[in-house]
């Protein structure tokens, strides 16, 4: 489109020159620039038309740019192709992200693989998690290991619970027919039991004149009896681990035997 | 063995060679070798038996 349309008057080289038609050239001149090329450098309508182009730097006219970018904005049907992505910071198409991540999203035949896991961070496969703490489950061979327990909230091993069941036992009274022998035993004294275990007293005494032979375990005293004319009276008793015990005579007597077993 | 005598009672304790004895302000307390105090009196103090305390008939 001109800008500038023809001039009204020419003006030859020779012709007399008037004020009247070049004045009025000049005017034509000023009207057809504010009335055309006004248009391009940016009026409010920007109503100049724009052919569609292939060049590069040309301008594109809206159809233009709406046919081949529209979609790039968020169209309905979205139907611009995206290539796959090489590169962290690009865009991914729905079937690479499909073929790359949708089984990690937990499809059903889940057949995505998991390495061993190696740090606590990790996720554990079935085969990993089978061999390494199905036992602890309670499968049949229970051939997991647990170490001796060191507190109360933990498990006890087989060979700890019979060690401890062991001990118990002892502890309790293993008599293994040890008789004591030394040191020697008094009447009258107080002595206590610290062997360790439960300890069984056999004490023999020769009286007179029906004198009773007491024996005291613990503070408790029990009469073991007499005899009226004489006689060996014993006394049998049991001191727990740790305790007191002592034989005396009410009465004339002596220690025959003192046995102690534990 | 270690011979005690109760200041109140005058009854005499004795001890194996192995029981620790502790003395603190003069009360003595009395540990068996399994590491368990013993209960014992305290008004226990030290006591030498006599010669004759040991009595016959006893079996060593």
């Amino acid at each position: 489109m001109a800008i500038i349309n023809p001039l009204t008057y020419t003006i030859a080289n020779g012709d007399p020159v008037d004020a009247t038609p070049v004045q009025a050239n000049f005017t034509q001149i000023v009207q057809d620039v504010n009335a055309n090329a006004a248009l391009v450098g940016g009026n409010a309508s920007q109503e100049f038309l724009v052919a569609p182009t292939s060049n590069p730097a040309g301008a594109v006219p809206l159809a233009q740019a709406q046919q081949q970018f529209a979609a790039l904005n968020g169209s309905s049907n979205q139907q611009f192709a995206v290539a796959n992505a090489t590169a962290t910071n690009q865009a991914v198409n729905l079937g690479q992200a499909n073929s790359l991540y949708a089984p990690v999203a937990g499809n059903a035949a889940q057949t995505f693989a998991v390495a061993d896991a190696t740090a606590s961070n990790q996720a554990v496969n079935l085969g990993q998690a089978n061999s390494l703490y199905s036992p602890v489950a309670g499968n049949a061979a229970q051939a997991f290991a647990v170490a001796n327990a060191t507190a109360s909230n933990q498990a006890v091993n087989l060979g700890q619970l019979q060690s401890a069941n062991v001990n118990s036992a002892t502890t309790a009274g293993r008599l293994t027919n040890v008789q004591v022998t030394a040191p020697s035993r008094a009447l009258g004294t107080i002595y206590y039991n610290t062997t360790g275990y439960t300890m069984w007293v056999w004490v023999v005494c020769l009286t007179s004149n029906s004198a009773h032979v007491y024996s005291v375990v613990n503070g408790y005293t029990i009469n073991n009896g007499f005899t009226p004319n004489g006689n060996t009276v014993p006394a049998f008793f049991i001191v727990p681990n740790g305790g007191s015990y002592q034989v005396y005579i009410g009465g004339s007597g002596s220690i025959q035997s003192w046995t102690e077993w534990y | 063995m270690q011979f005690f005598i109760d200041t109140v009672t005058n009854a005499i304790h004795a001890f194996e060679d192995d029981v620790v004895v502790k003395e603190i302000n003069g009360v003595y307390s009395f540990v068996a070798p399994s590491g368990d105090v013993l209960n014992t009196p305290t008004t226990l103090q030290p006591y030498t038996l006599p010669a004759n305390q040991l009595l016959s008939g006893v079996k060593d």
